[in-house]
């Protein structure tokens, strides 16, 4: 536990630190105010359109579904990586086609969205 | 009482590790700038001090003391947060690392890592993804076009990098037959990782200038089409701890990271295991080595358009990192 708790004091310093970099950023800085800088960057002109939280052609939407999909694959391989050599001295070649079937399905899965173009910028 | 001064010194390390990397990174963007100077045919910094070597100082002064501007209509809250979840993150990376064994100094026994983890490698992916959330954060409270855009982009780069970065990792991992940073050190006494891994170290390569944004992925900033892209409405200290978490701290401890995966950590050099250098030396050694290869990179090459990273994501790393874990699973079995 010692591990974990070292961490976490490892995380309260470096937010404090952060925190604080922050904060003494404010106190000491000078404040002048000035009429157009709460604009935010365009040419210098007042702001046409006051809010930009529109919605984006996502172009990448497939590859997110797709990132879910393998990483959940990661999260199998993982572990069995984690036990690789201790199985492999005992029984080698069931620990290897174990994994690598399960790969294999995940690999035709990949070429048919390779095929279907979901790995396409569109 | 047991626990106070248990508390009491593992803060004491943390703030030694925290205020060593700062100073450490400080100086990274001089040796930086530095550098591309030195590539670009000009000086670089030369004034003040002795070749500029008081520039990462006055460069931090010099943030510290500038005016904080939040501009109308940006989400005060995540505004604030970008910035923490850019840097927080990123140096938590360091608390896993292992810089060398435990040694003595006067009976007393140190130990130059902050924890040694059965999970230190997953937690180091964790952190590494956790900190993209701080270019996004910046990108969406902004309330701007440009950093908009810059969010998203590191997003779709992001999410083609994670995926390759994590089978890459399963390479060296079974060869150790451990997550723990350090086992995976004392794993590589007799040859590195680096042998039937070398498609792996590769894959890693590239996921670490993406998830670094460093410059042929650096389509987050991408300076000539997004002006400063995520990081445009920033200013003084929220935006000085960006290029410091991202470019410095998150470029070093993930060559950090690197090294100890592919290149034996602490271990000594091929052939030179008999010269009187302490682990913690050779290891500098290799992370500055790489570090200095993500440089050379950063200053030499053009950037890359944003859908031929992704796409060289998800049909050139993910198969290469698949191969990988063909090749070392069978020279596990074959060479043992």
């Amino acid at each position: 536990m010692t591990g974990y708790f070292a961490l976490f004091i490892f995380f309260l310093w470096a937010s404090i630190i952060g925190i604080a970099l922050l904060v003494i950023n404010r106190l000491i800085a000078p404040k002048v105010p000035d009429p157009m800088e709460g604009y935010t960057y365009e040419c210098g002109v007042p702001l046409y359109d006051k809010t930009s939280h529109l919605s984006l052609d996502q172009k990448y939407y497939l590859l997110g579904l797709l990132l879910v999909l393998f990483d959940l694959e990661a999260a199998f391989v993982l572990p069995w990586g984690y036990i690789f050599k201790t199985i492999a001295s005992i029984n080698p070649w069931f620990i290897f086609s174990e994994m690598f079937i399960f790969l294999f399905i995940l690999i035709l899965g990949y070429i048919y969205a390779w095929k279907k173009g979901a790995l396409q910028w569109q | 009482m047991e626990l106070l001064g248990v508390i009491v010194g593992i803060s004491l390390k943390a703030l030694i590790f925290i205020i060593g990397m700062f100073l450490g990174a400080a100086y990274l963007t001089w040796i930086e700038r530095k550098f591309a100077g030195h590539i670009q045919q000009r000086p670089g910094p030369l004034h003040v001090g002795y070749h500029g070597l008081l520039q990462p100082i006055a460069d931090a002064l010099k943030v510290l003391t500038k005016e904080d501007l939040v501009p109308d209509g940006v989400d005060k809250f995540l505004f604030y947060l970008a910035s923490l979840m850019a840097f927080v993150p990123a140096i938590m990376i360091l608390a896993v690392v292992p810089f060398g064994e435990p040694f003595n100094i006067f009976g007393l026994e140190i130990k130059p890592y902050i924890t040694d983890l059965n999970i230190a490698l997953i937690l180091a992916l964790a952190f590494g993804s956790i900190s993209i959330y701080g270019v996004i954060f910046a990108g969406w409270a902004s309330n701007s076009k440009y950093p908009m855009i810059g969010g998203l982009r590191k997003a779709a780069v992001l999410i083609g990098y994670e995926v390759a970065l994590g089978f890459a990792m399963v390479g060296p991992i079974m060869q150790a037959g451990s997550f723990s940073l350090k086992e995976i050190v004392e794993a590589q006494s007799s040859y590195w990782f680096i042998i039937p891994n070398i498609l792996g170290f590769v894959v890693i390569l590239f996921a670490i200038l993406a998830e670094t944004g460093r410059t042929p992925f650096d389509v987050q900033e991408a300076e000539a089409e997004l002006v400063s892209g995520y990081n445009t409405e920033y200013t003084a200290m929220k935006f000085g701890l960006f290029p410091l978490a991202e470019w410095y701290i998150a470029t070093f401890v993930l060559s950090a990271i690197a090294v100890i995966l592919f290149f034996g950590g602490w271990q000594p050099f091929p052939l030179l295991g008999w010269l009187p250098i302490p682990g913690i030396v050779w290891f500098f050694i290799k992370v500055f080595a790489l570090f200095m290869f993500f440089l050379w990179v950063h200053w030499t090459l053009p950037r890359y358009r944003v859908d031929q990273i992704t796409e060289l994501a998800w049909k050139v790393m993910l198969p290469l990192a698949l191969a990988n874990i063909f090749i070392v699973a069978l020279w596990v079995i074959i060479v043992g």
